[in-house]
């Protein structure tokens, strides 16, 4: 225990120069920090809000829209690739090496490839939210469908229930509400995501703000840092509420 | 095929049904039995004794090692699967209910076998499914809970809605594995009145127990099964104490009756 800190202690030393990690400049540039921390605190530009309040709700929709599609793919998949619900342990096996690989990458970077292939604006940005919430969603649904004891199963199985019956009526059912409650983090989460994707040109509010920082605007990102304070706050208490309820 | 209570055949066949288990361990060592249409049998045997597995193995859930059984005159194997679980509807010890599902939508399952894909895909019901599952859950007495999930209701209510759900299917044969295994006294005699009823009203009933009172007092034959092999096979009055050492063989018969 003690030795692995002391290692620990010892790899953070070591690569503390290679990231200019000094005392010095880390002084140095807290005194900056809050020289900028202060601008922020700019008398907010209230002209603006009505802008910000347009551009919150188009990420808010871009998280709900990619947040739904891929709902909606991760049904077959989750199905897929379940090792109890699979047609095949090859397709199962497939799929989740999709999905895995759909996942390495951040949202960021999916929205980058698309923004390259078809320009920008939202389109590309709910295509990369889409995408790598099917990577979690599908393998948050296929854990959930292995997680089904085998008695509902055999309960309907033992009624005459054929494979796909039994996928319908005794799998997807029990599976459904964890996947509910996982479908809520993955919204929220997407709206975290969606508030950067702008940096790239993928829509969203992120564009806004980057445009904000670069013009010395404080007082207008002050107003869109509690757009999205607020926007995060309030539907993670509305999730929880939701979510409470279908478990 | 002719309907089921023709007097001429037996609901059920059993020759030299034997099921080793890919451990090792054999469930059953060879079993005969023919069931007559109507009755109400009851297995009686300890733990481990094949009660579980020879009821599996009538209903397809078990595949057998050798030997086979007949239902209604027709060999149970993998190409008439679906064809018997229509006419025999199993009752299990833990309910084995879709626990998230309501009610309804469990007693609905009891209709899948008689359905086809597609329509249930999209829980697309039919009307007299609807009114066969309603019947269901009335004879059981449980219609006013239709629409509580499963797992909302007491073990002894679960039962009933297993009961129903079985029902549902319209069966001639209902196999019930240790039904009141996992239920107190009361609510015991309550699902077995229930599947006395049941019988009563028409319906080849075969019932896995390892209590005797319950045997004696429910039963129209008792199959005694121990390690496998049937050790009695006669109506409850032949149930001596001699008979009881041997079913429940090993050391004195008194003590592990006890625990029933």
């Amino acid at each position: 225990m003690t030795a692995a800190a002391v290692g620990v202690v010892l790899v953070l030393g070591a690569a503390a120069p290679m990231l200019e990690l000094g005392g010095k400049s880390f002084f140095a540039s807290l005194g900056r920090l809050f020289e900028y921390l202060g601008n922020i605190l700019a008398v907010p530009d209230w002209s603006y809000a009505p802008t910000v309040a347009a551009k919150m709700l188009e990420t808010i929709e871009m998280a709900f829209l990619g947040t739904l599609i891929a709902v909606v793919c991760s049904l077959p998949l989750g199905l897929l690739a379940a090792r109890n619900a699979t047609p095949h342990p090859a397709v199962s096996h497939t799929v989740r090496a999709a999905m895995t690989t759909i996942r390495s990458l951040p949202e960021l970077m999916w929205a980058l490839f698309f923004v390259t292939a078809v320009g920008l604006g939202p389109l590309p940005g709910v295509a990369a939210i889409a995408l790598v919430s099917v990577g979690y969603l599908g393998k948050f649904l296929a854990e959930a469908i292995e997680a089904v004891p085998d008695a509902p199963v055999e309960g309907v199985v033992a009624h005459g229930a054929n494979r796909m019956q039994v996928r319908f009526y005794a799998l997807m059912p029990q599976a459904w509400p964890d996947f509910i409650a996982v479908t809520f983090y993955v919204f929220e989460h997407n709206v975290r995501a969606a508030t950067v994707l702008g940096i790239v040109g993928a829509g969203g509010i992120g564009y806004d703000m980057t445009m904000a920082m670069r013009l010395f605007r404080y007082d207008r990102l002050a107003l869109i840092v509690l757009a999205i304070y607020l926007a995060v706050t309030i539907l993670d208490r509305l999730s929880d509420r939701i979510r409470a309820r279908v478990i | 095929m002719p309907t089921s209570s023709s007097s001429t055949e037996p609901a059920i066949e059993v020759a030299g049904l034997a099921k080793r288990f890919g451990n090792g361990v054999v469930a059953l060592a060879g079993v005969d039995l023919i069931i007559e249409a109507g009755s109400f049998v009851v297995v009686l045997g300890p733990s481990g004794a094949g009660k579980s597995t020879l009821l599996r193995c009538i209903n397809g859930l078990e595949t057998p090692s050798a030997g086979g059984a007949v239902v209604e005159g027709r060999a149970v194997d993998r190409h008439s699967l679906r064809a018997i679980r229509t006419r025999v509807a199993m009752v299990f010890q833990r309910f084995n209910l879709v626990s998230r599902l309501n009610v309804m939508a469990n007693v609905l399952c009891g209709r899948l076998g008689k359905r086809s894909t597609l329509a249930s895909l999209f829980y697309l019901m039919r009307k007299d499914d609807l009114d066969v599952a309603r019947r269901a859950l009335d004879r059981v007495g449980l219609i006013d809970r239709a629409w509580d999930r499963a797992d909302r209701l007491s073990g002894g209510q679960q039962q009933r809605v297993g009961i129903a759900r079985a029902l549902a299917q319209e069966p001639t044969i209902m196999l019930a594995d240790e039904p009141v295994a996992s239920l107190d006294p009361a609510t015991s005699e309550e699902i077995l009145d229930l599947l006395s009823k049941i019988q009563k009203q028409g319906m080849t009933m075969v019932v896995s127990l390892h209590q005797v009172e319950y045997a004696r007092r429910y039963a129209e034959r008792i199959i005694g099964l121990n390690d496998g092999s049937v050790v009695f096979d006669g109506p409850p009055e032949a149930l001596s104490d001699a008979v009881l050492e041997t079913i429940y063989g090993r050391q004195n018969g008194r003590t592990s009756l006890a625990d029933g």
